[in-house]
C-alpha cells in the first residue's frame, strides 16, 4: 500500500517534469536578456510599474510584504522608461523583457493553462493578487485606457505608453498618471 | 417456596389449527432444578416463552402464569426483565453489542444502574464464570462455547431469580457443553438460583436435575423424579423413542425392562449390572464385518497448513473408505475434522500429498465433474445450503444450475423428496423448519446431484432422539444404495451404533480405522457409556442394545 | 500511568490541542520541534522495527513534497536557477522542506492517534454524548464479522455443491451475488431475535445508563489540565504575534527574544508529555521487575 503511493507520486512527478518540458538556467544565464539598443529609426514604448495604491492601503497588506526591503517606499516598483518595439510585441512580451532586464521578480500563468486565452499576470515584484485585501491585483493600461483584453492579446503600436498598477479596489482607487481615472481590471 | 405456578395454559398460534400448549399446569418450587424434555416440536420453546413475557408470542392465550404469586402480565418492566433471565440457544442471534464488556454491561445499562454498582456487579460475574480474561475480547473473536457463556453471564447479572434455558448447548461440542452446564448446575446449587431448561442432551443434567418435566404434544403428562423416568417414560410410545437421549444407564435400565428406581450415572450403571447380573460368558462373537473392495476415497500422506507460518492441521495422513462404507471421524475439539472434510471435497488444497476420489485424483477432477454426480458434502449448519424462500425454489434452482429444468426437474425431487419423506416441507421457508426437518431437506438438496460420495459434517449436533433415529436410518438407506458416507463427529454414542467403520483424528493424523466393536472396547476414556458400564463384566460390548443382550444372556444372579 | 492507558478523554483533549498547535503557525522551530517528538514518541509507541520501515516511507514522501513546493510556487526574492523562464527560489526551495515537516509531523500525530484512540475508546467517548448512535455502531461492528462469517459458510456450501465454482466468472459473480442476497434477508429475519433478546433484558424498560471500563483518575485530571493550562499559553504568545513567521518573499529571521524561547519551551514541554510518560512507564516496569 505505502509503496504504492511512493510509486504513484513518482510516476507523477516524472510526468511533470517531462510534460513541462525541462529547461534549467542559472540566474545570471536567465537575467543576461538582450534589450535592443534605441536607434533613430527603432519603434519604441513606454512603460512603468507602480503599486503606490498599496501605500493608502497599508493596513490591508499582507504582513509578509511589510518587511523591509520587499516593497519600494515610493511605490514606483519601475519608473518610466523608453524601449524598444520589437515586431508583433505585446504588453505581455515587453512587460516580461523588462522586468528579466531589471531584475524584477514576476510569476505568471500562461495562457494555455486558464480560460482567458491569455497569459495572467499573477505577481510582480512579489505583490500578488490579493496580497492587498479581497479586491487586489494588477492591471495595466496603454495611454491611460484600460484594454479590455489580456495582455498577451494586446499588440502595441509605436509610442505607446503602458502602465501596470497594482489596484486595491477593483480599478476603482487609481488614476493613470496620463490623466483619467480607470475602471475595472483586466489584466 | 413456589416461584412460578402455571395454570391451565392454553396456547394457539394464529396460523395454526392445534394448539401449540394444551391446559398445561406446572409449578416450580423456588431453588429447584427443573430438566424439561420432551421430542423437538412439542410445545418446549413455546412453554418458555410463554414464561418470559417480552418473548411471548402473539396469539390465543387462555390459563395464567403467575410468577411469586404475581401475575406475569402485571409485573413491571424492570422486574420482568431483571427476575426473569432467558438464555436461547441461538447465541449469535442474542448477542447485542461487538465487546465482551459492553455485551455484560448491555442489560445494566438498561436498568440505569450507576458506574459504581454496575462495576462491582461486572467484576463479581465474570469472576464467578471465570471470564475475567475476556473482557477486553471482541465477540467474533470467541468460540461457540465462550459467547454462550457470555451470553450466560449477561442475564446472570441481572440477578434473576428465575433462568429458562432453551437448548443452550445444542451448538456446542460436548466439553463446552459439559463446561457450560457446570456453570448452571453452580449457579442453582451456590445461589439457589431456580433453573428450567430444555435440552435434547440430557446425559449429564439427568442426574442433577430436581425434577424432570415431559412434555409430549403440548401437554404434560407426567412431572418425576429422574430415577423414576425409566419407568414413567417406557409406558409411553412417543417416550420409548425419546429415551433414545437418556444416559446410557437409565436406557439399559429400558431395555431390561425392569421397574422401578434406575441408574442414572455410568458408576451407578456399571454397580447395577456387576451385582445384578452374572458373567459367564464374557463375549459375545464379534460379529464380522466384510467391505467392497472398490476404493471410494483414497488419502495418501496428505498434509495440510493454512498459512506458511502455522502448524500442521493434517500431518501425513492416510486413509482409505471403501465403497457403500458408513465411515466415522471421532476426535476432540478443534482438531480438525472440518478441514479433513474440506481437504477431501477440494475446498482446500494440501501442500503435501495426494486425495483420490472414487479412483481419480481430485486435481484431474476439471472445474465442477467433481460435484456433479460423485461427491456432496452436508455442512454442520445445513441452513447455509438454502438460499432461496422456499425449498422446492431452492431445488429447482440447483438442478436448473445443472441445466436441468421443467418435468425432469420436477420427477427429480419428487423422486428425491420420497426417499427422504420431505415432501410435505417442499412449500415452507428453509428458516421454519426445525433442526431434524432442515437435516433431511438438505440431504435432499445434496441427494439431487447423485452423488456417489457424501460428507457430513457433525450431522447429529443439537438433534433430539426421534431425529437422530431417523437419522440412522437415512444413512442405513444410502449405504444399501452404495452410497459412501464420511462422518466427523462428537456423538460417540450415535458412531457406535450406526458406523461400519471409526477413527479417530488426532494430531493431524487418522488413528487406528476399525470397526466400532473393537475400535470403542480398545479405548479407555474415549468410548461409549455402555462400553465403560461393561468394563469388567463383559467384553467388545460398545452399544446398550449389546449390553442388554449380554444381560439377557447370562441372566440375573440368584 | 501513559496516553494509552490515560482516560480517553486526556488523550483526545492532548491529541486535538496537539492537532490544534501544529497548525497554528508556520513557525519552523514548532514544526521542528512536533516532529522530533511525535518520532521519539511513535519510535516508543511501535517499537524500533516498525519505525525503521516507517522513515523508510515518510523519507521519500517527505523529499518529494519538498522538491513539489519549488517547482510551482516562484515567489521569493533569491531566485536559485530558472526551470522553463520560472525562478526555482530559496524561499520556496524551504518552504517545501518546511511542508514536508509539517506533513509528516502530522502524518506522525495521526499514526499515534489511531494507536492510543482504539475504536472502544471513540465508542466511549460518543457514548456521553450519543448513546443510542454508540449503541448502534457497537451492534454493528457486531453485525459485520457476524455477516462475513455467514456469508463464508454459505459461499462454501455453495461450492461444495457445485453451483458456485464454475469457470465463467459472470456464473460467479452472479451465484456470489445471490448468496449475498440471501445472507442479507436471512440476517434482517434474524434480527429480530436481536431486538427480542434487546427487550428481554430490559431494553427500554428504563433510563439508560452508561457504563464504562475507564475512570477518569485524577492523574487524568492533572495531565488534562497541564495540557489545557500549556496550550493556554502558546495560544496568548500567538495572539500577540510571537509566533507569526512568514516564507515570502522573504524568510522572516528566526528570533530567539525572550518570548520566542519561552513559547518554544512551553511547546517542547507539550509535546514531551506522551514520551515522558511512556519513558516513565517503561522505566517503572523494568524497576519493578528487577525488583522481582
Amino acid at each position: 500500500m505505502k509503496k504504492d503511493i511512493l510509486i504513484i507520486c513518482l510516476i507523477l512527478l516524472l510526468v511533470i517534469f517531462v510534460a513541462n518540458g525541462t529547461e534549467i538556467q542559472s540566474v545570471e544565464e536567465y537575467y543576461l536578456t538582450h534589450i535592443d539598443d534605441i536607434k533613430e529609426d527603432s519603434e519604441t514604448v513606454f512603460i512603468s510599474i507602480r503599486c503606490d495604491s498599496v501605500l493608502s492601503h497599508y493596513d490591508m497588506l499582507d504582513p509578509s510584504l511589510k518587511k523591509d526591503g520587499v516593497l519600494p517606499a515610493d511605490g514606483m516598483i519601475l519608473p518610466k522608461n523608453e524601449y524598444v518595439l520589437r515586431e508583433g510585441d505585446t504588453v505581455f512580451d515587453i512587460l516580461s523583457r523588462v522586468t528579466r532586464h531589471n531584475r524584477i521578480q514576476m510569476e505568471y500563468q500562461g495562457a494555455d493553462k486558464n480560460g482567458f486565452g491569455s497569459v495572467h499576470v499573477e505577481g510582480i515584484n512579489y505583490l500578488y493578487s490579493f496580497s492587498c485585501g479581497p479586491l487586489s491585483g494588477w492591471t495595466y493600461t496603454v495611454n491611460g485606457k484600460t484594454a479590455g483584453v489580456g495582455c498577451s492579446l494586446y499588440e502595441l503600436s509605436d509610442g505607446d505608453v503602458i502602465e501596470w498598477i497594482y489596484t486595491c479596489e477593483l480599478g476603482e482607487d487609481i488614476a493613470s498618471s496620463e490623466g483619467e481615472s480607470i475602471g475595472g481590471g483586466g489584466s | 417456596m413456589e416461584i412460578l405456578n402455571i395454570k391451565n395454559l392454553s396456547f394457539k398460534y394464529p396460523s395454526s389449527e392445534v394448539n401449540a400448549l394444551d391446559s398445561v399446569s406446572l409449578s416450580l418450587e423456588n431453588g429447584s432444578f427443573n430438566l424439561l424434555c420432551g421430542e423437538s416440536g412439542c410445545g418446549k420453546t413455546t412453554l418458555l416463552k410463554m414464561i418470559k413475557r417480552e418473548l411471548s408470542p402473539v396469539g390465543e392465550k387462555s390459563g395464567e402464569v403467575l410468577f411469586f404469586g404475581e401475575d406475569l402480565s402485571s409485573l413491571s418492566d424492570v422486574k420482568s426483565a431483571c427476575e426473569i433471565g432467558y438464555v436461547s440457544q441461538n447465541t449469535d442471534d442474542a448477542i447485542v453489542t461487538d465487546t465482551v464488556w459492553r455485551e455484560l454491561a448491555f442489560g445494566l445499562e438498561n436498568l440505569g444502574l450507576d458506574r459504581d454498582e454496575a462495576k462491582r456487579r461486572v467484576a463479581e460475574t465474570a469472576s464467578f464464570f471465570g471470564i475475567e480474561k475476556l473482557l477486553q475480547k471482541k465477540i467474533c473473536e470467541l468460540s461457540g462455547g465462550q459467547k454462550q457463556m457470555i451470553l450466560l453471564a449477561s442475564v446472570m447479572l441481572m440477578h434473576p431469580k428465575l433462568l429458562i434455558l432453551d437448548e443452550p448447548t445444542s451448538k456446542l461440542d460436548p466439553i463446552a457443553a459439559s463446561d457450560f452446564i457446570a456453570a448452571i448446575r453452580k449457579l442453582n446449587s451456590e445461589l439457589g438460583i431456580t433453573v428450567i431448561i430444555a435440552e435434547h442432551r440430557i446425559e449429564e443434567l439427568v442426574s442433577m436435575a430436581d425434577r424432570v418435566i415431559y412434555m409430549e404434544d403440548g401437554r404434560i403428562p407426567f412431572v418425576c423424579r429422574p430415577r423414576e423416568l425409566a419407568e414413567k417414560l417406557s409406558r409411553t410410545e412417543k417416550g420409548y423413542v425419546m429415551s433414545g437421549a437418556l444416559p446410557g444407564a437409565v436406557r439399559l435400565f429400558i431395555s431390561l425392562e425392569k421397574k422401578g428406581d434406575s441408574p442414572l450415572t455410568v458408576n451407578e450403571g456399571r454397580i447395577f449390572v456387576s451385582e445384578t447380573y452374572k458373567n459367564s460368558i464374557r463375549q459375545n462373537e464379534i460379529p464380522s464385518y466384510t467391505h467392497s473392495d472398490t476404493e471410494s476415497i483414497r488419502l495418501e500422506e496428505v498434509s495440510f497448513r493454512y498459512s506458511k507460518n502455522s502448524e500442521d492441521v493434517l500431518s501425513c495422513t492416510d486413509l482409505t473408505v471403501y465403497k457403500g462404507e458408513r465411515f466415522f471421524i471421532l476426535g476432540g475439539n478443534g482438531v480438525g475434522k472440518t478441514t479433513l472434510l474440506s481437504v477431501i471435497s477440494g475446498l482446500r488444497r494440501p501442500y503435501r500429498g495426494k486425495v483420490f476420489v472414487e479412483g481419480k485424483r481430485l486435481s484431474e477432477y476439471k472445474s465442477n465433474s467433481l460435484y456433479r454426480g460423485v461427491l456432496a458434502s452436508l455442512p454442520q449448519d445445513p441452513y447455509t445450503l438454502f438460499l432461496k424462500s422456499s425449498v422446492k425454489e431452492d431445488l429447482c434452482a440447483l438442478l436448473s444450475a445443472f441445466g436441468i429444468k421443467g418435468d425432469e426437474a420436477e420427477r427429480r425431487i419428487n423422486a428425491v423428496c420420497a426417499k427422504m419423506k420431505t415432501e410435505h416441507l417442499l412449500s415452507r421457508h428453509p428458516f421454519d423448519l426445525s433442526g431434524g426437518e432442515i437435516q433431511k431437506c438438505a440431504l435432499a438438496k445434496v441427494l439431487l446431484t447423485e452423488p456417489k460420495v457424501i460428507l457430513l459434517d457433525e450431522p447429529t449436533k443439537g438433534y433430539d432422539a426421534n431425529s437422530k433415529a431417523v437419522f440412522a436410518e437415512i444413512l442405513r438407506e444410502l449405504k444399501n444404495d452404495g452410497i459412501t458416507t464420511v462422518t466427523v463427529s462428537h456423538d460417540i454414542e450415535f458412531a457406535a451404533e450406526n458406523a461400519d467403520r471409526c477413527a479417530m483424528l488426532f494430531g493431524g493424523e487418522i488413528i487406528s480405522p476399525d470397526i466400532p466393536e473393537v475400535f470403542f472396547s480398545e479405548n479407555y476414556f474415549y468410548t461409549t457409556s455402555a462400553n465403560r458400564m461393561a468394563r469388567g463384566s463383559y467384553d467388545g460390548v460398545v452399544t446398550v442394545d449389546a449390553l442388554a443382550r449380554m444381560c439377557n444372556i447370562n441372566g440375573e444372579k440368584e | 500511568m501513559n496516553l494509552k492507558t490515560a482516560h480517553p478523554f486526556t488523550a483526545l483533549v492532548f491529541f486535538t490541542l496537539a492537532g490544534i498547535l501544529s497548525m497554528l503557525t508556520k513557525d519552523p522551530i514548532f514544526s521542528l520541534t512536533a516532529l522530533i517528538f511525535v518520532m521519539l514518541y511513535s519510535l516508543l509507541l511501535f517499537g524500533i522495527r516498525e519505525w525503521l520501515s516507517d522513515i523508510a516511507f515518510y523519507l521519500p514522501l517527505f523529499l518529494m513534497i519538498s522538491v513539489i513546493n519549488p517547482m510551482f510556487s516562484h515567489n521569493g526574492m533569491t531566485p536559485l536557477f530558472f526551470l522553463n523562464g520560472n525562478p526555482v527560489t530559496l524561499e520556496a526551495v524551504i518552504y517545501g522542506v518546511f511542508i514536508g515537516v509539517f506533513v509528516i509531523a502530522i502524518l506522525y500525530l495521526c499514526k499515534c492517534f489511531t494507536e492510543i484512540m482504539t475504536g472502544d475508546k471513540i465508542l466511549f467517548l460518543l457514548g456521553n454524548i450519543a448513546p443510542k448512535i454508540a449503541l448502534m455502531i457497537s451492534m454493528i461492528l457486531r453485525f459485520v464479522p457476524l455477516f462475513k462469517e455467514r456469508y463464508k459458510k454459505a459461499s462454501d456450501a455453495q461450492k461444495a455443491l457445485g453451483v458456485y465454482s464454475s469457470e465463467s466468472r459472470t456464473d460467479r459473480l452472479k451465484c456470489a451475488a445471490e448468496v449475498f442476497s440471501a445472507v442479507i434477508s436471512q440476517s434482517l429475519e434474524r434480527s429480530v431475535e436481536v431486538s427480542a433478546s434487546m427487550r428481554s433484558r430490559g431494553y427500554g424498560a428504563g433510563k439508560r445508563s452508561s457504563y464504562s471500563l475507564f475512570r477518569f483518575t485524577r492523574a487524568d485530571a492533572l495531565l488534562t489540565s497541564a495540557c489545557i493550562l500549556i496550550f493556554a499559553l502558546i495560544f496568548i504568545s500567538y495572539l500577540f504575534g510571537v509566533l507569526s513567521f512568514d516564507f515570502y518573499p522573504r524568510i522572516s529571521d528566526l528570533s530567539f527574544d525572550l518570548p520566542h524561547i519561552l513559547t518554544y519551551g512551553a511547546y517542547a514541554v507539550f509535546m514531551l508529555i506522551p514520551v515522558a510518560l511512556e519513558i516513565k512507564e517503561n522505566l517503572k516496569w523494568k524497576y519493578l521487575i528487577s525488583k522481582i
